[in-house]
């Protein structure tokens, strides 16, 4: 197989080529690289390629499988992260300049059980400054650049994740959720990713911005490859109390399941307000699929979910200010603008708004499984609502303006963190300038496994997710 | 409806918890706190008296599969 056709491979398939010993970890190492080497001149999407150890652990791979060791259903699948998640030692820069020269003090449960797995890291990604950014800037790091057009933002925090994973410069990438950071690149993109529900995945070692609403997931080439890796890492752990001991389903063996049936919600507002026309015909083109394929699709009415993105942005900036504090007291230069003044702002909240805010989430979430759960399996609804932008028209600096703009993006995103709710990106198809678009699966809490099967089918029916962009 | 709030009151309000702003980002605070507060504030006039932050976690156990 040529080192082309190898980066094509989605990680399950890899997987399984190197499983069945028609490729080696090694050869898909040194593709991997080799394109990573390629694509980072053009997208700017790693901080660091960690290559001679890498190659060493793929060389180890190969041995293990050679004598009928096989670590687990990821054995020998290179992968690199977006920078925030620690290994003892490594450095972690969180995008930022702060972290950039402290080693990390323990290595995250995700990546340890990633480690178990059998995955390689093989690098660390490009991110937002602390995550706390949904375009994919970087003033420390340099922008990363959408590989379809790398004058259009690849979307963020986790920019790095999404720009590489579509690249093939990585079989799939962790990233973390806490307003859209996982969804937003996936859709920016063109690849798939899963916000998992709050707590479904131990945050131990995953540097934090706001405590309540933080989840760790994956973005990859497909849905399968999701649900390959969220049940790699989800689960309880001992060093996150917050994990949740809700037991872990066998994703890979329910994907198949039928969805003959199944009930998708459509929302009737909220959602479709001022879309863009061209996304909402991909969107409306989606459903058609999941009619075709025997699902039932149900219009569904919502809470009015507007103002709880006012009590979710409160949230964050409280969490984000508090877990800043100390070195937005000694280093507050060292914070790009834009950063500096949503923390600014986060200080500066009243502790009972901040209090109200969590108060409203369980009346929040229990109107809306009223509203929709009670009616539905899923809700389908875009991802976002508009066409992926360009890096200067979204170059912004603080103030209201600010805050409109950076709400503006995550608007359909929020809701799902401020809920807890389990959330899939899908590619949905190409808006008229090139760039992809994506429709999210919104589940009950813990039902990740009912997303997978619906992305997966409908990934069966369309070929979204195999389309590549041109390499650089 | 945003409330009025001035950069005069956000400079003290930081430097009570350690942080030093200059005027023009004092300013920036206040236009995006009014907004952001009042808007949140204006949300919890329907939450009800019982409502814990914890309730949370209880509607995502109830609402689980």
């Amino acid at each position: 197989m040529t080192p082309e056709a190898i980066v094509e491979l989605s990680a399950a398939n890899l997987a399984r080529a190197i499983r069945s010993k028609q490729l080696t970890a090694l050869a898909a190492m040194e593709a991997v690289i080799a394109r990573a080497d390629q694509v980072h001149k053009k997208l700017n999407c790693f901080v660091r390629i960690d290559r001679y150890e890498a190659l060493a652990a793929a060389h180890l791979a190969d041995a293990e499988l050679a004598r009928g060791a096989v670590r687990g259903p990821l054995h020998g699948v290179p992968m690199a992260h977006k920078d925030m998640y620690y290994r003892e030692g490594a450095i972690s820069s969180c995008g930022s300049k702060i972290k950039r020269d402290m080693p990390a003090p323990s290595t995250a449960t995700a990546l340890k059980k990633l480690d178990a797995a059998g995955a390689i890291q093989f690098g660390v990604l490009n991110m937002a400054e602390f995550a706390y950014g949904p375009t994919g800037h970087n003033y420390h790091l340099g922008h990363c650049r959408n590989p379809w057009n790398p004058d259009h933002i690849t979307g963020g925090s986790s920019s790095g994740s999404g720009a590489s994973v579509a690249a093939r410069a990585s079989f799939a990438a962790l990233g973390s959720d806490t307003g859209g950071s996982i969804r937003l690149p996936a859709t920016f993109c063109g690849v798939s990713g899963i916000k998992p529900t709050w707590s479904r995945v131990s945050r131990h070692g995953a540097m934090p911005l706001s405590f309540s609403m933080d989840t760790v997931g994956p973005l990859a080439r497909t849905v399968e490859d999701c649900a390959l890796i969220l049940g790699a890492i989800a689960g309880a752990d001992p060093l996150d109390a917050s994990a949740s001991q809700h037991p872990v389903p066998d994703y890979m063996g329910q994907l198949a399941r039928p969805i003959r049936g199944l009930r998708i919600g459509t929302p009737k507002r909220y959602f479709y307000d001022n879309i863009d026309a061209e996304v909402e015909g991909l969107m409306q083109s989606g459903l058609e699929i999941y009619r075709k394929l025997g699902a039932e699709v149900i219009e569904v009415d919502l809470p009015d979910i507007e103002p709880w993105n006012h009590a979710a942005m409160v949230i964050i900036a409280a969490e984000a200010a508090a877990a800043h504090g100390n070195w937005m007291r000694t280093r507050p230069q060292d914070y790009s603008d834009q950063v500096r003044a949503r923390l600014e702002l986060g200080l500066a909240v009243p502790a009972t708004t901040y209090l109200d805010g969590l108060r409203l989430r369980g009346v929040a979430l229990q109107a809306f499984s009223q509203e929709v759960f009670a009616k539905v399996d899923i809700l389908h609804a875009p991802t976002v609502g508009f066409q992926t932008p360009t890096i200067a028209e979204t170059d912004i600096s603080g103030g209201e303006a600010m805050t409109r703009a950076l709400n503006s993006i995550t608007r359909l995103t929020r809701p799902g963190n401020f809920l807890g709710l389990p959330c899939l990106s899908v590619p949905a198809g190409f808006t008229g300038n090139g760039l992809p678009t994506a429709m999210q699966l919104i589940g009950r809490p813990f039902n990740e496994a009912a997303l997978f099967a619906a992305g997966h089918a409908y990934q069966q029916a369309t070929e979204w997710h195999l389309q590549a962009p041109k390499q650089p | 409806m945003s409330q009025k709030f001035t950069a005069d009151a956000v400079t003290p309000l930081l430097a009570l918890v350690g942080t030093n702003i200059e005027p023009a980002r004092a300013a920036n605070v206040a236009e995006a706190l009014a907004t952001q507060v009042s808007a949140a504030n204006a949300v919890y006039a329907s939450l009800p008296f019982e409502a814990e932050p914890a309730g949370y976690l209880h509607a995502c156990a109830k609402a689980a599969p």
